[in-house]
């Protein structure tokens, strides 16, 4: 018997994703890089936060963070919670942080892109994969990675001077 | 350097209200990328924006909040505090700073630009801090770049160079009147205001200026004798407008006018009295464009200098092409061509005829991202200038003709770098670069008779002359050891092949070759500077923080004789050991910091008059500044300044004047 829950315990971490949750911090990082982001106008941002039935607990802390008006630079950021299932509602908001299994899944990018959302997410193998057009950390330093193919295929572009800054891959 | 804190703050709100994302964003907006990456950020090291973690050179970035904590009134004095910055201060606006070794009064070998500007004097060769249109009130940051730097910069930038960058009136107005009043007559004002109407048009504006007592002369320098009763006066002004013409093209033009009047030390280490008057205009566009960012950029200088042996009038205009542009995801391009037409009046004797330069440039930066962990920069630049002169001189005297100005100089510079994040954590630099430090209008000019003892002898400059090549290699590696402490270290070896200028008390030309004896500028050997500099940055939680720094300096020189054809002696003039410790304490409404500066012992040239060249021993030189501030309300704020406290009535740190202790209250009101 504890042979068995020893190699269910292994497995589950082996098979569990590397990343912390999305932090207020990583939110603040997201909410800057999207006050780069060209083709946009005026100081309001509306962040969508995909999130699954694993992450609704963190979706929830973030739109709290949200609330109100986040300020970020020179962005306000204005939450908006959207259920991995109805991803096909995410046209109109700026960006979509991608939470828990959202992050990597081809069918919320194929959603996002085509609405013209950035896609963006702490887990770095998401930028990696063309599966989120950003990736963001903030500890224990700041690293943000564009996937460009991502970010052509979504119609999402930066100011020259942040695209040089950043990583791009 | 400080770390950023990425939080929702006060400033990050106030940030928000004002600005328009879009407008303008071509110009790099310092306040807004440090915030986001949490460090400063630079253009300075390539000429394509960067984390101040990714350049490929020793960078030192002083941010305005850095500025504002030190009880100094001008930049040389701010940068004394850094590592590997060798500043001595020949007179109360005349602080020359030396990165790398060959110590010297007006030293040539450090280029200093404000906003991209040239206010290096490229006439006689040196920096004249006084006379920069800048307040220290309206800086966004100073950036230093440490070694030879001339593939970006062009010539002259060998040791370093210095960029001051003041704030971008498109990102805010502000407003802030600075009165400082304190010891020897000290009497400062400084204004400086932004303010931008609609989306589309900002206005800087700048005035400043300070009276003071000069320091006494050194009293084992009769030249210097009288210098104490000099009154030194600066009053600058500047005004910068910009204007988004669409939103992805914006147009800069500045006007600038200095005048000083400051103690100085010479480049043969004559002490002596100099008045300024400098006039300068900038234009430039910037575009974003679908082929790169692309900007056209063009200056005028406008110098009058009244010397000790003559007026000189010298004017420099120059204009530039640059493009910058990504290739693909992991290259980043940039091209320039550049143009420069540099004049001066027959000086300082009148009647041989004006001459000067023109020069055309062109330079390539290539970086590319290997990999998240592997950055390679490579650049290179060719230069080719030709001089003239438009007179003949006169043949009793000079044994040069007409045609013998018509001299062509053609040199190659550059720099390459490997930046390398190791799995063990940290960066590391590994980079060499090559300089060119090319003869000024006074090392080919120069024309004047002197009457000693009875006797006419000639000073002259001499076409002939060739541009010194430094060249520089460095290992450096930054980590940080902690959360809250940072360690940045660099070890160096800097080479000059060559070096230019300066003659001793024997002339270079006896008749009958010539008519009198002429003393040539000319080309003096070479030197070596092997190094290492050391900097701790300390940010624990709290109100405290710190940062303590030290730089080693061994000087070899291969020099021609000192006393007889040269007065360099960079082994003697240039210190062994720097070293900086700092404390400062934030708190709600008061700021305190304390600073200690050391410099070891040196043996520098003095020449009180004209002839008579003897080295004075200058002992270690440790010295103590505070800094009180009170902070009144949002707007209001008085501090309370020792400068070198304990230096009372005069401290010998050179040969030319003793540095005294200064003390002043400054208030400061901020909108």
């Amino acid at each position: 018997m504890r042979f068995l829950i020893l190699s269910v315990i292994a497995g589950a971490l082996i098979s569990t994703p590397a990343f912390a949750e999305t932090s207020q911090r990583d939110l603040e990082v997201i909410g800057r890089a999207l006050g780069f982001m060209e083709g946009v106008s005026g100081s309001d941002r509306t962040v969508a936060i995909v999130y699954d039935a694993g992450s609704e607990a963190e979706a929830q802390a973030l739109a709290g963070a949200m609330s109100g008006g986040l300020s970020a630079g020179r962005v306000t950021l204005n939450a908006r919670l959207v259920p991995m299932a109805d991803a096909g509602s995410l046209s109109g908001a700026h960006a979509a942080v991608l939470l828990g299994s959202a992050s990597g899944d081809a069918g919320v990018f194929s959603a996002a892109s085509s609405a013209g959302v950035m896609t963006v997410s702490t887990d770095m193998g998401c930028v990696e994969s063309g599966q989120c057009v950003m990736g963001v950390q903030s500890a224990p330093s700041v690293r943000i990675v564009v996937n460009r193919g991502a970010a052509d295929a979504s119609s999402v572009s930066f100011a020259a001077a942040f695209a040089m800054m950043i990583e791009e891959i | 350097m400080k770390k950023q804190i990425l939080t929702t703050s006060i400033s990050a709100l106030v940030a928000g209200l004002a600005w328009q994302a879009g407008a303008s964003a071509q110009t790099l907006d310092y306040t807004a990328m440090s915030e986001l990456f949490g460090e400063p950020v630079t253009a300075g090291a390539t000429g394509a924006p960067q984390r101040a973690s990714d350049v490929p050179a020793t960078m030192v970035i002083i941010t305005g909040e850095d500025i504002r904590r030190f009880p100094e009134r001008d930049i040389p004095g701010i940068l004394r505090h850094y590592a590997g910055m060798d500043v001595t201060r020949y007179g109360f606006g005349d602080g020359q700073v030396n990165i790398r070794g060959a110590a010297t009064g007006y030293t040539p070998r450090l280029l200093v630009l404000v906003n991209g500007r040239e206010v290096y004097l490229d006439s006689y060769g040196y920096t004249a801090w006084a006379t920069l249109p800048v307040q220290l009130d309206e800086i966004q940051q100073i950036e230093v770049v440490k070694g030879a730097q001339s593939a970006l910069y062009g010539f002259n930038a060998v040791s370093g160079v210095v960029n001051i960058i003041t704030r971008n009136p498109e990102l805010g107005n502000y407003a802030t009147a600075h009165v400082d009043g304190g010891t020897d007559s000290y009497t400062d004002l400084s204004l400086v205001a932004a303010y931008g109407s609609g989306d589309r048009a900002s206005v800087r504006f700048s005035l400043g200026s300070t009276r003071a007592d000069e320091f006494g002369g050194y009293p084992g320098n009769t030249g210097a004798a009288g210098f104490g009763d000099v009154e030194f006066s600066r009053d600058t002004l500047a005004l910068e407008g910009r204007f988004a013409l669409t939103n992805k093209v914006s147009l800069t033009t500045e006007f600038t006018h200095s005048e000083v009047n400051q103690v100085e030390s010479t480049s043969i280490a004559l002490a002596a009295e100099s008045e300024y008057e400098i006039t300068s205009y900038r234009a430039g566009i910037e575009a974003d464009t679908d082929l790169g960012f692309l900007t056209v950029s063009g200056f005028r200088n406008e110098v009058e200098v009244l010397y000790s042996f003559g007026l000189n009038e010298t004017s420099l205009t120059a204009f530039a092409v640059e493009d910058l542009f990504k290739v693909g995801t992991r290259n980043t391009i940039r091209l320039s061509a550049e143009y420069r037409d540099g004049e001066s009046n027959s000086f300082p004797a009148p009647g041989n005829g004006d001459f000067g330069y023109e020069t055309l440039a062109a330079s390539v930066m290539w970086n590319r991202k290997f990999s998240d962990s592997i950055e390679l920069t490579l650049a290179g630049r060719y230069d080719h200038v030709d001089w003239s002169r438009d007179g003949d001189l006169d043949p009793a005297l000079y044994p040069f003709s007409r045609e013998d100005y018509d001299v062509t100089i053609e040199e190659f510079s550059y720099n390459a770098a490997l930046v390398w994040r190791p799995e063990f954590g940290g960066t590391m630099r590994f980079s060499t670069g090559r300089g060119v430090l090319a003869p000024t209008m006074f090392d080919i000019g120069f024309g004047l008779p002197v009457t000693v003892g009875g006797n006419t002898l000639v000073i002259s400059g001499d076409p002939n002359i060739e541009p010194a090549i430094v060249t520089n290699y460095e290992i450096a590696y930054d980590r940080a050891l902690s959360p809250t402490v940072d360690l940045r270290a660099a070890v160096f070896h800097h080479e000059t092949e060559k070096d230019r200028g300066a003659f001793g008390p024997v002339p270079d030309l006896f008749p009958p070759a010539v008519n009198a004896p002429v003393f040539l500028f000319g080309n003096r050997g070479d030197t070596a500077t092997t190094g290492a500099e050391v900097t701790l940055d300390g940010n624990p939680e709290g109100p405290w923080n710190w940062s303590v720094n030290y730089t080693l300096q061994s000087v070899e020189d291969d020099l021609s004789p000192f006393g007889v054809n040269t007065v360099r002696d960079y082994e003697g003039a240039t210190p062994s050991h720097l070293a900086n410790a700092r404390v400062g304490w934030t708190g709600e409404r008061f700021r305190a910091d304390v600073l200690v500066n050391y410099v070891s012992s040196t043996d520098v040239p003095m020449q009180p008059v004209f002839g008579a060249v003897s080295r004075v021993s200058v002992d270690d030189v440790i010295s103590a500044s505070f800094r009180g501030e009170y902070v009144i309300n949002d707007n209001l704020s008085v501090a309370l300044n020792a400068q070198n406290a304990n230096f009372g009535d005069g401290e010998q740190t050179n040969a030319n004047t003793l540095t005294e202790s200064r003390f002043w209250l400054s208030l400061r009101a901020g909108f």
